[in-house]
């Protein structure tokens, strides 16, 4: 058999097989990535006997089939590869698991994994892989290959890889990863838009409402059923979506990322599409965190009380130290400590550099080695709570 | 040092005992993050341990490392020195392996702040030099940072360390006066991770190429 799109599928495989030759030698921070890499390289030799074998491929079965398995082979290796103990951000990495582990338990279901991309705006949750049960269904059912794990697939940009500022942005992607576990704005959603339209919502409610939603001041009343699939209904879903997250990444780390979003969209106010604008996120976070009356925290809360009989709370613990003045890293005593250390980095940055750069006897009063200054404390203030952590663990 | 008055000869000749060095601890004049254990203190100095992050030389393109301002001998085309090593991680409790003759920079797993008036001598642990490993530092009074262990195994056989593992002893010497880290212009400040030589920013090399120069009619 040689037509075109079967020797492209032959093409396709010979590349995954490369790819996978690369990654062999790959030394992950968490075993469980190397035994996912394993299940890859059972899933390639198992599409690759298959194709060989058979006397007659349907167009069907190599695009319905083999070619997604491999292209899945190909996701899960963009991520893996960057996500070996040289590459990923470990530490930042090891919070956000102690984040996640608060919402999904600490079975160890899920891998965060990150692939590091040449765009310096490039924070994105990416979830193509968490959530395609049919597709690990359908592989377990055909070649009987079974990824006890899932990756959550985290992009942050490569060249603030190792900024412990920047990377608070990560607790918000993290967010959207929760969201889309326990479908939370999803089903939110529907009641919300269900309630302007059949004027459920009025009076001061229904202000607040379109203060944060201020597109849906046309549809109050109107009745209509507002299909899954239209604009209306994906806009609103997103913005809830985004609300959703810079409340959840406020739990662990306060404000900090308030600053960076101000910052980099100019503070705006207006709304995209697919955002908030940044007045409304930074006032609801705000709100949020001031324990102040909102609409939204409100309606979030309900919807995540309903699904997981919990609510949002603050998680992090303020790190009331002089460490960083005194040039050392703080020592931090519980997990709280360790999300609130980031917040304490993000003081010292918008308030205090006069104060460290005066440590530095004032010689440094360039942005680079304060920058520096205040990343290595950081890095090390969590490497070494973890650190302590496996030490406690094993020793006798 | 006020004047006239008598020094301890023994300022900056003897080491300080357990007692001063957990007292310099307790008053927060020495800082060590993490101490893992109270027991790495020892009668005349402190165990320190194997930090996670390793430089190790590599060669690359270019012919050798400019260590001068000299930028005749290269073509003008001075490469940073980060070009000549390679960065590796690894976790407390993996390995690493230090080939013969190989130049590895390291760090200690502790972060340490010295007080103004001491300073710390880095020795390798009895037990790693009878495996030919040499180690040749010292911290400067105020130092702050994980400590930099630039490691050379002259043994001809590789040698597998440990992460986390007790390497290093570090003596501390008492001066009778402080000398404040900042007071002079510092090329390494609170380092967590190893850092390639900055021996290039030295401004005493930019003096010998101006002298270098005017030797050779090169101005």
């Amino acid at each position: 058999m040689s037509t075109p799109s079967y020797n492209l599928l032959r093409l396709h495989l010979a590349q995954a097989e490369l790819a996978l030759d690369k990654a062999r030698n790959n030394a992950y921070s968490d075993r469980r990535k190397e035994e996912y890499q394993n299940k890859l390289t059972d899933l390639y030799t198992a599409v690759y006997q298959e194709v060989n074998k058979k006397t007659s491929l349907t167009e069907a079965d190599i695009y319905a089939l083999y070619k997604r398995h491999i292209d899945f082979i190909f996701k899960s290796l963009e991520f893996l590869d960057s996500s070996t103990l040289n590459q990923i951000p470990y530490e930042i990495i090891e919070c956000l698991n102690y984040a996640m582990n608060d919402w999904l338990g600490s079975r160890g279901d899920y891998i965060i994994v990150t692939s590091l991309i040449n765009d310096v705006g490039g924070f994105s949750f990416d979830p193509s892989l968490a959530y395609s049960d049919a597709l690990y269904d359908e592989i377990k059912a055909k070649y009987g290959i079974e990824f006890p794990q899932r990756l959550v697939q985290i992009n942050l940009p490569r060249a603030l890889a190792r900024d412990y500022l920047a990377s608070v942005v990560l607790y918000h992607e993290l967010g959207h990863f929760v969201d889309m576990k326990f479908k939370f704005t999803e089903s939110l959603t529907r009641d919300i838009l269900n309630n302007v339209t059949e004027g459920r919502i009025a009076g001061k409610d229904l202000a607040n409402l379109l203060i944060y939603f201020p597109y849906l001041n046309s549809h109050v009343g109107s009745k209509k059923t507002i299909p899954t699939q239209s604009q209306l209904f994906i806009v609103t879903n997103s913005h809830l979506a985004e609300y959703f997250c810079d409340l959840f990444a406020s739990q662990y780390i306060a404000d900090s990322s308030n600053y960076y979003l101000q910052y980099i969209t100019e503070n705006a106010n207006f709304f995209s599409t697919s955002h908030p604008s940044t007045v409304n996120r930074v006032q609801t976070v705000t709100d949020f965190l001031s324990k102040s009356d909102n609409i939204v925290v409100k309606i979030i809360n309900t919807a995540i009380y309903k699904i997981k009989k919990e609510n949002l709370e603050i998680r992090n613990e303020a790190v009331k130290s002089d460490d960083f003045f005194n040039l050392v890293p703080t020592i931090i005593e519980n997990v709280g400590q360790l999300h609130g250390i980031l917040n304490t980095g993000w003081r010292v940055w918008l308030h205090q550099q006069e104060q460290l750069s005066k440590s530095l006897n004032d010689q440094f009063d360039n942005p680079l080695r304060l920058y520096s200054v205040v990343n290595n404390l950081l890095e090390k203030s969590i490497g070494n709570f973890i650190t302590l952590n496996k030490w406690n663990k094993v020793k006798p | 040092m006020e004047q006239g008055k008598t020094v301890d000869p023994s300022y900056g000749t003897s080491c300080l005992l357990k007692t001063e060095i957990k007292s310099l601890i307790e008053s927060k004049k020495l800082y060590l993050r993490p101490l893992l254990d109270e027991a790495q203190i020892g009668e005349i100095g402190i165990d320190l341990r194997l930090g996670y992050d390793f430089l190790v030389s590599i060669q690359g393109r270019e012919a050798f490392i400019n260590a001068s301002k000299n930028d005749w001998i290269d073509g003008g085309t001075q490469r940073n020195i980060n070009q000549f090593f390679q960065t590796t991680r690894r976790q407390i409790g993996e390995t690493f392996i230090l080939h013969p003759h190989q130049t590895v920079l390291a760090v200690s797993l502790e972060y340490v702040r010295l007080p103004d008036n001491c300073f710390m001598k880095l020795y390798m642990r009895s037990s790693y030099s009878r495996l030919g490993i040499t180690i040749s530092t010292i911290a400067q009074p105020g130092y702050c940072g994980c400590l930099s262990l630039e490691l050379t195994n002259n043994n001809n056989n590789p040698i597998n360390l440990t992460v986390g593992a007790r390497i290093i002893q570090g003596l501390v010497y008492r001066l009778a006066t402080d000398v404040p880290y900042f007071y002079s212009a510092r090329k390494y400040v609170c380092h967590v991770r190893p850092e390639p030589s900055a021996i290039t920013a030295d401004k005493d090399l930019i003096i010998l190429n101006d002298l270098w120069k005017e030797n050779n009619n090169r101005k």
